[in-house]
């Protein structure tokens, strides 16, 4: 099935809604150029730890980093966009990449377990859903901020994350899960694991929960409607992974491939827009070439 | 000693032996991944007979395997990591293991577990999670290197009615080389070796030589039972000192529990063990923490023989 237009909201572009975007592409194009860099480095074999590149996925995080502010984090391995949209210090993250010990984690793991606490973000183990139940113990000593607990499809799956629905439910938890779905657990689609859909699952256990593709405005749209209730809720955002699960190589695009970044840039450039698309891309791409060379010499 | 043979490589005979297990047994292999991500490094055959994809579920999925172990399939589970023991491991050891003796009918699961190092393997992933399951009772535990010794613990498996934990390691994947255990006369040292660092016998043997040093080296296939052969206790007698090495945790595991054993067995021995060293491994080449090298071993050696 092609999600690309998945129960995506139809919405005027007016001059709001074209700022918002503006806004929220900006971050996109900062964490694109960010993990291309990282991919080019790796490529070359500059570096070899564990890296979960983002890209195609970017426009989750910078929409609900724009959208719920002063929220506590908890990704899982693919997390360097929460980190960059919730303004991670992209330098500590190449230092961390590449096995520094300047880096979030003193160059302990490689992509999973970028950990922040001045931004509220969490790090990952490196066992797939681990952070959900973990996210939840949090949530329920801090009910006053909002934690925010992302999670992939494959994960979605885990025993300990279904049960964390019911305990989240139960008690009231004011938590959004987000499951980033790209359909794939590493190369594995999901109608080869499962037969149910996610939604339903946390529907069932008494979650408010919505299924929709990753049009930021939808998503910033949806979540505004949600942040509101301080209750357990849940969006799987359906998304496209455009690179390898880990490491740097290009995975074979799909019948139903779509490129969030490129739709959206189309929409601007569509818009009068070209110019601000133009300079942001410019920008960042100059700004992640630098960065990454200059600390890539500290090896 | 090393001794080349121009057969299969490991992970052939496992691919092999799985086939047959499907065709002739009405067996299956189960787990998580396992078709779509180069077939768990080419060791389950391409096929979809008999392959039964799991969800990402790692608590339930061990309980699946011990269910169908239980409908009489003997199944092959396959853990694509030994981090995910950990998440697996109730209802192997308390379920499987244990059904025999509080049921009266088994649970024969083949729990392939494998074991994977370097600077992308990280903080969780690296190496084996072999030992905590040793605690338990009613969980035969081997780590084979080797084809052959893979056949030998297959056809064990095959005839027992137990569950049987396989210490895998992805280093063996590609050899194809079989291991003899090297008994010198005049050696100062003996030295067992237990799962990847047995690809540095070799290594370890000239690099010792080189030091004046002559040591008897034995390749553990079996973790548990651990049974203490003839040739360990002469070796132990002529040398009077040991080190029992293993690709994970060098403190409170197998390695330890067995020189605890040998030198209880040769009086006026002493045994050590060495492993990874008791801290988290990082990705970074400034946090390694894997199977020892050949220097570390090497040193350790020394130390040992020159009582310090
Ligand atoms: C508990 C556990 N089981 C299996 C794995 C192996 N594994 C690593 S990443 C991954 C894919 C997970 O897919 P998903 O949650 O959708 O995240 P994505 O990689 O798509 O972002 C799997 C199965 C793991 N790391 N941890
Ligand atoms: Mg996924």
């Amino acid at each position: 099935m092609n999600f690309q237009n998945y129960n995506i909201l139809k919405l005027s572009y007016n001059q709001k809604n074209i700022e918002l975007l503006k806004k929220i592409f900006f971050k996109m194009s900062y964490i694109r150029q960010f993990e291309l860099r990282a991919y080019e480095s790796r490529l070359e074999k500059k570096f070899e730890t564990l890296i979960y590149l983002c890209l195609g996925q970017e426009s989750i995080y910078s929409t609900v980093a724009l959208s719920i502010k002063n929220s506590i984090s908890f990704g899982q391995h693919r997390g360097h966009g929460i980190y960059l949209a919730n303004g991670g210090s992209p330098k500590k993250l190449v230092d961390e990449l590449i096995g520094l010990n300047t880096g979030t984690n003193k160059g302990m793991g490689g992509s999973p377990p970028i950990f922040d606490k001045k931004i509220g973000m969490y790090g990952h183990v490196g066992l797939i859903g681990d952070q959900v139940p973990v996210a939840a113990g949090y949530s329920l000593v801090n009910k006053s901020k909002k934690t925010i607990c992302y999670f992939g499809d494959g994960a979605a799956e885990e025993d300990y994350v279904l049960a964390t629905f019911g305990f989240a439910s139960q008690k009231k938890l004011n938590i959004l899960f987000i499951c980033d779905d790209n359909d794939l657990s590493v190369l594995t689609p999901t109608k080869d694991r499962r037969s149910w859909k996610l939604v339903d699952v946390a529907k069932s256990f008494g979650i408010n929960a919505i299924d929709i593709t990753d049009d930021p405005l939808t998503i910033y749209y949806n979540i505004k409607k949600i942040e509101k209730k301080n209750v357990p809720a849940l969006i799987n955002i359906r998304t496209c992974r455009e690179y390898w699960h880990e490491g740097a190589g290009k995975d074979k695009e799909g019948k139903y491939f779509w490129s969030r970044y490129k739709i959206v840039k189309k929409i601007l450039e569509n818009k009068n827009q070209e110019k601000f698309v133009n300079s942001t891309e410019m920008l960042h791409k100059k700004w992640s070439k630098k960065l990454w060379e200059k600390q890539l010499q500290k090896l | 000693m090393v001794k080349k043979i121009m057969g299969k490589t490991v992970a052939e005979t496992i691919r092999d032996i799985s086939k047959k297990h499907i065709e002739k047994n009405k067996g299956v292999i189960m787990g998580q991944c396992l078709s779509a991500v180069g077939w768990v490094q080419n060791t389950v055959p391409a096929q979809k007979k008999g392959i039964i994809e799991f969800p990402m579920t790692d608590v339930a999925g061990a309980g699946f395997a011990v269910g169908a172990a239980v409908g009489g399939r003997k199944p092959i589970f396959i853990l694509r990591f030994q981090s995910f023991l950990w998440l697996n491991a109730s209802p192997l050891i308390n379920n499987a293991a244990k059904s025999k003796e509080i049921f009266g009918y088994s649970a024969p699961v083949f729990i392939r577990a494998i074991a994977s190092e370097g600077i992308s393997s990280g903080p969780i992933h690296t190496n084996c999670y072999h030992s905590p399951f040793a605690h338990m009772p009613g969980l035969p535990i081997c780590a084979p290197m080797t084809p052959k010794e893979y056949k030998k613990i297959w056809q064990f498996f095959k005839k027992s009615d137990l569950p049987l934990l396989v210490s895998e390691h992805r280093r063996s994947y590609k050899e194809k080389k079989e291991f003899i255990d090297d008994i010198n006369k005049n050696s100062k040292v003996t030295l067992f070796l237990i799962s990847a660092v047995r690809f540095q016998s070799l290594e370890i043997k000239n690099k010792l030589k080189k030091l004046g040093i002559t040591a008897d080296i034995f390749h553990l296939l079996w973790l548990k039972p651990f049974n203490i052969k003839k040739k360990y206790i002469d070796s132990l007698k002529k040398t009077k000192k040991a080190i029992v090495i293993d690709s994970t945790y060098e403190i409170c595991g197998i390695s330890e529990h067995i020189a605890y054993k040998l030198m209880n067995k040769v009086k006026g021995t002493k045994v050590i063990n060495l492993g990874m060293k008791d801290r988290s491994p990082g990705c970074s080449v400034k946090f390694i923490n894997g199977t020892p090298s050949s220097n570390e071993v090497c040193k350790k050696v020394s130390k040992l023989i020159n009582n310090k």
